[in-house]
């Protein structure tokens, strides 16, 4: 037993993963201009409690929202907001974006990752990184 | 001390010594070289970083190694020098608030330590000072730290993505407080960039990678440029998602800008999502606008779109109205300033280091507003309520500004004695 709570508190999906609730082709509203939108739809998987989105081929981390989620520079921050900065420095694009789910609207941030269509909420994309950099330092 | 206890220290210190070089060879196989270059070029003039030089010295197999002899001594010396500074500032500010002892010993071991002997006379002057100080009472009393709450008459938090627009957002918010409407914050930017030439478009390329070259600007300055020349809305001249593909598209083939003979329309239209022209760097149709903008004169089509956008809807403002003053310290005067401009129920700009809100290791200047203040009884802290540009969520914030407690919507509760360590500049308006 203590094994198996060890091997799952490595998984940092862990946590994020048992609160999530997947929706199917929820709208994703993306403003374009002073007055005009684009509208998706997109399968999304939410946690209320972490408050917390991610496409869901990201529900087991295999996707490039994760897997590009590196330490590339310490200095990624320095200049806006950290986390938007941080997407596009992994080669996503930030977006701001209103959801729509269960007839309640959302306006919230993404980072998005054009070749395999994953995203990841910003917020989220910066604690997973913090993550890694805490990781990588106590190990240095 | 007898002869097996100096034996078994000697044979302990040996063996941690062993340890400790094993440990960091065992480090240098992972190749993390690159890792801990970056941290050092990134931090070495705001703290102490000689740990992770001899490291590097040590562990780097390139050829040439990243960081060489001369500039690792330059900055081993420019990063303890900073360090000394940073705790005495530490000390000093917080003497204002309780006992700084404990981060005045801290300073004075350092120094020691290191053997630093910058600035001594004025630090044993300022040390003076800093102990003196601590018999006194607190900078501001339970009964100066009343309930001040104006974050309502602001319009909703905004973000400002990853560009450096934080000042003309804030900007935007003083004016949009004043004016009774919100205000577009890429107005703001766009024509401060173009007065004062300050580009946000034009961007170096370094070592193969595109850079910004200028990003910032002062609040002071953008206030009195937009009540000189008037603003646009916000739902004019969106500042959130500025410049939309489409609109790109559409802007040079309708423009006679040298370029527009260059490009070719449908590569914009085909591209797809939202990118904004002032964020994207992945986006190769905007890497190659990039480099036609960056070879044309004059470099302004940000603010041409911009114009384009707020034509016939711009408004003019009474530039006494709008008048600001700037103070630049000490930071003691910058507190009192902005307890002063609170107690008028009026918002305070400040300008200061924002690393405290994101990790304690990387520097960074910011601008935002205080919109209100508390008394933490439980923390025996007055706090300020700071109104951010990086949207409405907390996980931007490092702990424990992310929490619950001290953050909602965009707005963060920081101590006074924090933000008295990172303030450098307050812009009020003087009526």
């Amino acid at each position: 037993m203590p094994i198996l709570l060890f091997i799952l508190s490595l998984s940092p999906s862990y946590a994020l993963e048992k609160d999530l609730r997947c929706y199917e082709k929820i709208q994703v509203q993306i403003p374009t201009g002073p007055k005009s939108k684009r509208v998706e739809t997109a399968n999304i998987c939410l946690s209320e409690k972490s408050q917390t989105f991610i496409s869901k081929n990201c529900k087991n981390q295999k996707c490039l929202a994760y897997s590009e989620n590196k330490i590339i520079d310490v200095a990624w921050s320095t200049v806006g907001t950290p986390g938007s900065r941080l997407c596009y420095k992994l080669g996503g694009v930030a977006q701001i974006i209103n959801l729509k789910v269960k007839n309640k609207e959302l306006k919230t941030d993404r980072c998005y990752f054009e070749k395999d269509q994953s995203f990841v909420d910003i917020g989220s994309l910066v604690e997973y990184n913090r993550e890694l950099e805490n990781k990588l330092r106590e190990e240095l | 001390m007898s002869v097996i206890t100096i034996l078994s220290l000697s044979i302990f210190l040996m063996l941690t010594n062993v340890y400790a070089k094993t440990y960091i060879i065992k480090d240098c196989k992972k190749n993390k070289a690159n890792v801990m270059y970056n941290f050092v070029k990134a931090n070495y003039e705001y703290q102490d970083v000689t740990w992770h030089i001899d490291w590097l010295n040590q562990c780097d197999q390139s050829k040439p190694k990243l960081l060489n002899e001369k500039d690792a001594d330059e900055f081993r010396q420019i990063s303890l020098d900073a360090e000394a500074n940073y705790l005495f500032e530490k000390a000093e500010a917080l003497s204002y608030y309780h006992d700084s002892n404990k981060e005045l010993n801290d300073y004075t071991e350092f120094t020691k330590m290191h053997n630093l002997k910058f600035n001594q006379v004025k630090n044993e002057n300022a040390v003076e000072g800093i102990k003196k100080r601590q018999l006194e009472k607190k900078l501001t009393k339970p009964e100066d730290c009343s309930d001040v709450n104006i974050k309502d008459k602001f319009p909703k938090v905004r973000n400002q993505d990853s560009v450096g627009w934080c000042y003309a957002f804030v900007a935007a918010d003083m004016i949009s407080y004043k004016a009774g409407f919100n205000v577009s914050a890429a107005d703001i930017a766009v024509n401060y960039s173009q007065k004062f030439n300050v580009s946000h478009e034009k961007r170096k390329i370094n070592q193969g990678e595109l850079h910004e070259d200028v990003e910032g600007g002062w609040t002071a300055k953008a206030i009195e440029n937009a009540a000189a020349k008037g603003i646009c809305k916000e739902s004019d001249s969106p500042s959130e998602y500025f410049v939309e593909d489409k609109d790109i598209g559409d802007f040079i083939k309708s423009a006679e800008d040298p370029f527009s003979q260059l490009y070719s329309p449908p590569t914009f239209l085909d591209a797809g999502s939202s990118k904004s022209l002032c964020l994207s760097e992945k986006s190769p149709f905007l890497n190659d606008l990039h480099k036609v903008i960056t070879h044309s004169q004059p470099n302004n089509i940000m603010y041409q779109l911009n114009e384009k956008r707020c034509e016939g809807k711009r408004l003019t403002l009474q530039p006494d109205k709008y008048a600001v003053e700037e103070n630049k310290g000490p930071k003691v005067d910058l507190i009192k300033s902005i307890h002063e401009t609170l107690n008028k129920k009026n918002p305070a700009s400040i300008g200061y280091n924002v690393k405290f809100l994101k990790d304690e290791r990387t520097e960074g200047n910011h601008a935002s507003i205080v919109v209100g203040r508390r008394y933490n009884q439980e923390a025996n802290s007055c706090q300020f309520l700071i109104r951010n540009s990086w949207g409405s969520g907390c996980k931007n914030y490092a702990e424990p500004y992310s929490l619950q407690e001290n953050c909602n919507d965009g707005h963060i509760w920081v101590p006074e004695e924090t933000l008295h360590q990172n303030i450098y500049r307050v812009v009020n308006f003087k009526n």
